[in-house]
C-alpha cells in the first residue's frame, strides 16, 4: 500500500478541520452547538476515510460503518438528550480564556510531538510516512483534546461530547495504525461506542431526572 | 442443514416481529414464529436421529480461532428434539398465559428474549468451534437472564436475575479457560480439528475439571446449583419450563461433547460423575421435600434429575473405563433418555404449576388445596408428570431410571473393586432417590389437588384455558407414550449410543443395544399389563357399585361433625417426618409455638430451610470479598473526572509497558 492514490492536500486540508471542530466542541458553552461541532467533526471523519479508500478499498466499509454510527446515530442520540433541557453548559473547572488557551498549548504541542516522534507511537513503516503521518499528528491531537474536555467539564454531557472526541481520535488512528483490521472487529468497535453514548445518556438523563442536573459533581450524592 | 437454519430464522423472525407489531399480535406472531421454527427443528432432529448422515455447515470467520461451524450428528439431535418439543408447547401456554396475567402490556421483550433463548441453546447443541459455542452460550445465558427478570418490579425477582447472572458468569469464565487451553493443546478451536487425543494426563484432568465447574454450573450440579432454585421460580412459567426443561441441559450436552473430544477417560472421572450425581440426586430431592413453594419445590427436583443423568453418564464412564460394553450402554442410554424425559415431565409440571399459581393466586402449598375438584385436567396431567418424576412405571421416569439400574446391576454381577463399589452406591442410591422424590411429589399433588381448599383463593379458583391445557395435555401424552414406547425410543437411540461406544473406544454396541431393548421390551409389557389390570379394575368396581348409593364425605372427614380445612396436613406437616429424618442434613428451622396443657391455647408451626451451601459456602465467600475490595473504597469518590484519569493513567501504564 503506497500513498501514490490519495490526494495528500484534501487530506490535509480534512485533517486540520477536524483539529478545529475539536477545539469548538471544547470550547463553545452552548451544548448545542457543541453537539453541532461534534456532528460536523463525524462527518469530516467518513470524508478522510474514504479519502484513504482509494488505496484500501475495504475502508470503503469503514466510512459507511462510522455514517452510520458516528454521523447519524450518535450526533441523533446527543440533539435528542439536549433538546429536551437547558441548553448552557455548567460552568466548567476552569475558565474560558484560560481553557483556550490550554486548548492551543495541547493541539501545537500534541500536533508536533507525535509529528515528530512518529517512531514512538506507530512501528510500522506505513505509518510513518506522508499523509498517515500527518493522520496519526491529527489523531492524538483529537485524543488529547478529548481527554481535555473530559477531565476538566463539569458537565455529563460534555462529558460523553469528551467521550466521543477520544473514541473518535482511536477510530481514525486505526487507518495509519491498522489498516487490515477485520470487518467484524470493526464492526465491534463502532457499535460499541453507539451503544456506550446510549447508555451514558440514559443514565444521564436519569440523573437529571433525579437530581435536576447535569453536573458530575452532584454524583457524589449517590455515594453512601 | 437447510430445515434447521430455517428453524433458526423462523423464531428470531417471530420474536422481532413480536417487538415490532402492535399489541393483538404480540404473542400471535411470537407463538407462530416458534411452531413454524421448531416443526421445522424437529423435522431437522429427526432426520438424523432415523439414520441420516451427519449434516454440516462451515463458513471460515474472520475471528481468531472462530469459525461458523454447525453440524447435527445424533448426538445433536437427541437434545434438539426435546427443545423443539418442549418450545412450541411452553410458547403456546406462554402466549395464553403472558396475556392474562400481564394484559398484553409490554410483553414483546419476553417473546424476543424468549426465541433468543431457544436459538441460542440450538445453536449451543450444534455449534463445531469453541467460539460460536461460547457466543451462543452466552446469548442463552443472557436471554435467559432477562426473562428471569421479566418481573423486576419485585425485589425477590431481582435478587434472583442477580444471583443468576453472577452464576452463570462464572460458570462461563471456566468454560473460557478451558476453551482456551483446549486451543493452545489442540491446535484448533474448530471440534474436528482439535487434536486432543494425545493430551497429557494431567491436562486432560485439568480440561475435565474446568468442564465439570463450567458446564455443571450451567446445568445445576450440587456445589453449583445454588442460582437454580432461584432463578427458576422467579421466572414466567412457560419460561421455568424451557429453562429447567432444556437450558440446563445445554450443560449436560456440553460435558459429553467435550468428553468426546478428551482423551479416553481415566477411571476417576466415572467415580466423580457418579459421586456428584448421587450428591445432587439424594441433596435435590431432600431439599425440594423441605420446600413450600410449588415452583421452588421443582427447581430442586431440577438439581435431583441432573443428579440422575449425572449418575448415569458417570456410571457409563465407569463401565466404559472398565471395559464392560453393557454397563457404558446402559448408563448411557438411561442418562440420554433422562434428558429427555426430565424435559417432557418437568416442563408439563412446571407449566402445571404456572396454571395453579394463575387460578389460585399462590403458589404456596400451605395455602393451596383441593383444586383437582376445581381444576380436573391440570389435576390429571400433573398427576402423570408427577408419577414420571417419581420413576413410576408406566411412565417415562422408570424406563429411563430403570436403564440406570440395569446398568448399575450388570456392573454390580461383573465389576470388582471400585467398579463394584460405585455400581452398588450409585444403585442404592438411586433408589433413595426414588423413594425420595415419590414422598415429595406425593406431598405436592396431595397438598395442591386433593384435600380441602385452605385458602379462599383456592376455593374460588376455576380451571384454566384450553390454550394453556392443550400444552400440559400433550406434553402428558408424550410421557405415557414414551413410556409404553420404550423399545422403539431405544431404537431412536442407536445412532447416538454408536457415537458414544465410537468415541469411549468400546466395541459397535449392537449386541447390548439389542438387550437392552429386550429388556425395554418386558418393561413395556410389564406396563401394558399394569394398565390393563387397572382399568379391570375400575371396571370391577363400578360393577359391584351397580345399583348402590355412593356417598361422598370431606376428604380428612374422620367422623368430625364439622370438620374445616385446618384439620387436614399441611404440606409442611406432611413432610415433617422425614425432614426430621435428615434433619442433620437439611438443617432445617423450625419456628411457632407448640401446643401445651390440657387445654392448650392457640398454637403454629413454621419452618423454613435455607441451601446449606449458599449459607454455608458462597455468602461467606462473597462477603469476605465484598470486604476484601471494601478497603479499596477510598478510590471511590464520586468524581467521574478522576475515574477517567484512572482509565487514562492505565492506557499509559500499558503503552509504556509495551514499547519498552
Amino acid at each position: 500500500m503506497s500513498t501514490a492514490g490519495l490526494n495528500g492536500e484534501l487530506i490535509q486540508t480534512l485533517s486540520m478541520v477536524v483539529v478545529i471542530t475539536s477545539v469548538v466542541a471544547v470550547e463553545v458553552r452552548r451544548l448545542r452547538f457543541a453537539a453541532m461541532a461534534y456532528s460536523a467533526q463525524a462527518l469530516l471523519i467518513v470524508g478522510l476515510v474514504a479519502s484513504f479508500a482509494a488505496v484500501n478499498p475495504s475502508l470503503y466499509w469503514w466510512a459507511a460503518v462510522a455514517l452510520i454510527t458516528k454521523a447519524v446515530l450518535t450526533p441523533w442520540f446527543l440533539f435528542r438528550f439536549i433538546g429536551h433541557g437547558e441548553d448552557r453548559e455548567i460552568k466548567p473547572l476552569i475558565g474560558f480564556g484560560p481553557s483556550v488557551v490550554v486548548a492551543a498549548l495541547l493541539m501545537t504541542g500534541f500536533y508536533r510531538f507525535t509529528h515528530g516522534h512518529v517512531a514512538l507511537f506507530a512501528p510500522t513503516t506505513l505509518a510513518q510516512g506522508g499523509v498517515f503521518r500527518t493522520n496519526l499528528a491529527v489523531t492524538s491531537t483529537v485524543f488529547a483534546l478529548g481527554l481535555y474536555c473530559v477531565l476538566t467539564r463539569r458537565d455529563a454531557t460534555k462529558t460523553v461530547i469528551g467521550l466521543c472526541l477520544l473514541e473518535n481520535g482511536v477510530h481514525l488512528s486505526l487507518v495509519s495504525l491498522a489498516p487490515e483490521l477485520p470487518e467484524t472487529t470493526l464492526f465491534g468497535v463502532a457499535t460499541e461506542v453507539v451503544v456506550t453514548v446510549f447508555l451514558l445518556l440514559y443514565v444521564i438523563a436519569g440523573v437529571r431526572k433525579e437530581f435536576g442536573t447535569t453536573d458530575t459533581f452532584a454524583l457524589r450524592e449517590l455515594q453512601r | 442443514m437447510g430445515a434447521f437454519l430455517a428453524a433458526l430464522g423462523l423464531v428470531v423472525a417471530g420474536g422481532v416481529a413480536s417487538l415490532l407489531t402492535g399489541r393483538r399480535w404480540r404473542s400471535r406472531v411470537a407463538v407462530a414464529g416458534i411452531a413454524a421454527g421448531s416443526l421445522c427443528g424437529l423435522l431437522a432432529a429427526l432426520r438424523v436421529l432415523a439414520g441420516a448422515a451427519t449434516v454440516a455447515l462451515h463458513v471460515p470467520w474472520r475471528v481468531p480461532y472462530g469459525s461458523f461451524s454447525l453440524a447435527i450428528d445424533p448426538l445433536s439431535a437427541l437434545f434438539l428434539a426435546p427443545l423443539f418439543v418442549l418450545a412450541p408447547a411452553a410458547a403456546v401456554y406462554g402466549g395464553r398465559y403472558l396475556e392474562e396475567e400481564h394484559g398484553g402490556g409490554a410483553i414483546g421483550g419476553v417473546w424476543l428474549f424468549t426465541s433468543l433463548l431457544i436459538v441460542g441453546i440450538a445453536v449451543v447443541f450444534t455449534a463445531r468451534n469453541g467460539v460460536l459455542f461460547l457466543l451462543a452460550w452466552e446469548v442463552m445465558s443472557v436471554a435467559a437472564y432477562f426473562l428471569v427478570t421479566f418481573e423486576h418490579h419485585r425485589d425477590e425477582v431481582r435478587e434472583a436475575g442477580w444471583t443468576y447472572l453472577v452464576a452463570t458468569h462464572l460458570g462461563t469464565a471456566f468454560l473460557i479457560a478451558m476453551f482456551l487451553l483446549m486451543a493452545r493443546a489442540g491446535g484448533s478451536l474448530d471440534f474436528d480439528r482439535m487434536r486432543l487425543g494425545q493430551a497429557s494426563p494431567a491436562l486432560a484432568g485439568l480440561l475435565f475439571g474446568l468442564a465439570v465447574v463450567g458446564f455443571g454450573t450451567k446445568a445445576g450440579l450440587v456445589p453449583f446449583h445454588v442460582w437454580l432454585p432461584e432463578a427458576h421460580p422467579a421466572a414466567p412459567s412457560h419460561v421455568s419450563a424451557l429453562m429447567s426443561g432444556v437450558m440446563i441441559k445445554a450443560g449436560i450436552y456440553g460435558l459429553l461433547r467435550v468428553l468426546l473430544l478428551l482423551p479416553p477417560p481415566p477411571a476417576w472421572w466415572g467415580w466423580l460423575l457418579v459421586a456428584m450425581g448421587l450428591v445432587s440426586g439424594v441433596g435435590g430431592v431432600l431439599y425440594a421435600l423441605a420446600q413450600h413453594d410449588l415452583k421452588r419445590l421443582l427447581a430442586y427436583h431440577s438439581v435431583e434429575n441432573i443428579g440422575i443423568i449425572t449418575l448415569g453418564l458417570g456410571v457409563g464412564l465407569v463401565g466404559a473405563h472398565a471395559g464392560l460394553p453393557l454397563v457404558a450402554l446402559a448408563g448411557f442410554a438411561g442418562a440420554l433418555l433422562h434428558v429427555l424425559n426430565h424435559a417432557l415431565f418437568k416442563g408439563l409440571l412446571f407449566l402445571g404449576a404456572g396454571a395453579v399459581a394463575h387460578a389460585a393466586g399462590t403458589r404456596d402449598l400451605d395455602h393451596l388445596g383441593g383444586l383437582g375438584k376445581r381444576m380436573p385436567w391440570t389435576g390429571a396431567a400433573f398427576l402423570i408428570g408427577s408419577a414420571a418424576i417419581s420413576g413410576l412405571p408406566p411412565l417415562n421416569g422408570f424406563v429411563s431410571e430403570f436403564l440406570i439400574y440395569l446398568g448399575a446391576a450388570a456392573a454390580a454381577l461383573t465389576g470388582r473393586g471400585a467398579t463394584l463399589a460405585a455400581a452398588v452406591a450409585g444403585g442404592a442410591g438411586l433408589a433413595l432417590i426414588g423413594g425420595l422424590a415419590l414422598a415429595c411429589f406425593t406431598k405436592a399433588f396431595g397438598s395442591v389437588f386433593l384435600g380441602d381448599p385452605r385458602s379462599p383463593h383456592a376455593a374460588h379458583a376455576v380451571e384454566v384455558a384450553a390454550a394453556l391445557r392443550l400444552p400440559m395435555a400433550a406434553l402428558a401424552a408424550a410421557c405415557v407414550a414414551i413410556g409404553l414406547g420404550a423399545p422403539l425410543v431405544l431404537t431412536g437411540m442407536t445412532g447416538v449410543l454408536a457415537q458414544l461406544a465410537q468415541g469411549f473406544g468400546l466395541p459397535a454396541p449392537d449386541a447390548q443395544i439389542a438387550t437392552l431393548r429386550s429388556a425395554l421390551a418386558w418393561v413395556a409389557l410389564a406396563s401394558l399389563t399394569l394398565l390393563a389390570a387397572v382399568a379391570l379394575a375400575v371396571l370391577a368396581r363400578r360393577f359391584l357399585l351397580r345399583g348402590r348409593t355412593v356417598t361422598a364425605a370431606p376428604t380428612w372427614g374422620c367422623g368430625y361433625a364439622a370438620p374445616t380445612a385446618r384439620m387436614q396436613y399441611t404440606a409442611s406437616s406432611f413432610a415433617q417426618p422425614l425432614v426430621d429424618l435428615f434433619r442433620p442434613v437439611l438443617r432445617t428451622a423450625a419456628f411457632g409455638t407448640p401446643p401445651s396443657g390440657a387445654f392448650p391455647g392457640p398454637a403454629s408451626f413454621a419452618s423454613a430451610t435455607p441451601d446449606p451451601v449458599d449459607r454455608g459456602l458462597y455468602r461467606p465467600l462473597f462477603a469476605g470479598a465484598a470486604a476484601l475490595f471494601g478497603r479499596l473504597r477510598w478510590v471511590q469518590h464520586g468524581r467521574i473526572q478522576l475515574y477517567l484519569l484512572y482509565l487514562v493513567a492505565t492506557l499509559l501504564i500499558l503503552l509504556l509497558w509495551k514499547v519498552r
